[in-house]
């Protein structure tokens, strides 16, 4: 039977692409054959590209093996982007990503955007840790704003 | 709003750019294209307006983050209530008890 997912080494880089329907039994065929990958020496990794816009779903029991299969690869000192030109995936590899505690996998809605981040070094902590301060930016902005509007 | 988190982002903004069609809301329209594209990481920031789009977009997706609740294998009826609107469990059991009794009689009668 014919998994609903591809890998490809592109140099340093993975580039797993998802479609379909995916179930439970999908995932642990494709953590098996990650482990083969990671495991073989003349194999080096430094980067993962879940692609996800050919989905088409995603099980319950099988998003709870991916955030422990993301849980391993935290352990490989790689950094992963899930990238989905939807809000719902997008949402899923957030949690997937949350949910593993992996600090070096985060999710895009565009490879251009995923890009930026694999320039940085920031980890996701980090970028949340921006994105607050921005918010108290914001806010503070605002209060400005409405104090100077007092007469 | 659910029925848009199912669409690509290309189907998103094309409904949204046809909900805010005509001239009165061409502005806001404008607001929601330079939007998108910020989000997908294409453009440089240009202007103020630009850093405020994209400040807020760090701030949702912030929001999105931190509101993720772990534990989710938990019974909803068991969640303590997180605040004081909520009716307490007790109040609520009643409810169901006299629901259940009024539709018992109702079926007698």
């Amino acid at each position: 039977m014919a998994s609903p997912w591809t890998i490809e080494l592109v140099g340093y880089r993975l580039h797993v692409s998802l479609f379909e329907r995916v179930r439970l039994e999908h995932v642990e065929r494709l953590d098996a054959r990650l482990r083969v990958m990671f495991g073989d020496d003349d194999v080096e990794i430094d980067e993962i590209i879940v692609f996800l816009d050919g989905i088409e779903g995603l099980s319950p029991k099988a998003r709870y093996h991916l955030a422990d299969v993301q849980r391993w690869i935290s352990t490989c000192r790689v950094r992963t982007v899930y990238v989905s030109n939807r809000p719902l995936y997008r949402g899923v590899a957030l949690w997937v990503a949350h949910q593993s505690d992996d600090f070096n996998a985060r999710s895009f809605p565009t490879l251009t955007s995923a890009e930026h981040w694999f320039q940085t070094r920031d980890e996701r902590p980090q970028v949340l840790r921006t994105c607050a301060l921005t918010c108290l930016r914001l806010l503070e902005g605002a209060g400005q704003s409405k104090k100077e509007d007092r007469p | 709003m659910i029925e848009f988190m199912r669409l690509t982002d290309a189907k998103i903004l094309e409904r949204m750019t046809s909900l805010l069609a005509g001239d009165a809301h061409a502005s806001s329209r404008d607001v929601v294209e330079r939007m998108w594209r910020l989000h997908r990481g294409t453009p440089d920031l240009r202007d103020a307006d630009d850093r405020l789009l994209r400040a807020s977009i760090d701030v949702w997706s912030w929001a999105h983050e931190c509101s993720i609740v772990l534990g989710v294998e938990a019974v909803p009826g068991s969640v303590p209530a997180l605040g004081l609107m909520r009716p307490s469990r007790k109040l609520i059991d009643a409810y169901d008890v006299a629901r259940n009794r009024e539709r018992r009689a109702r079926a007698g009668g």
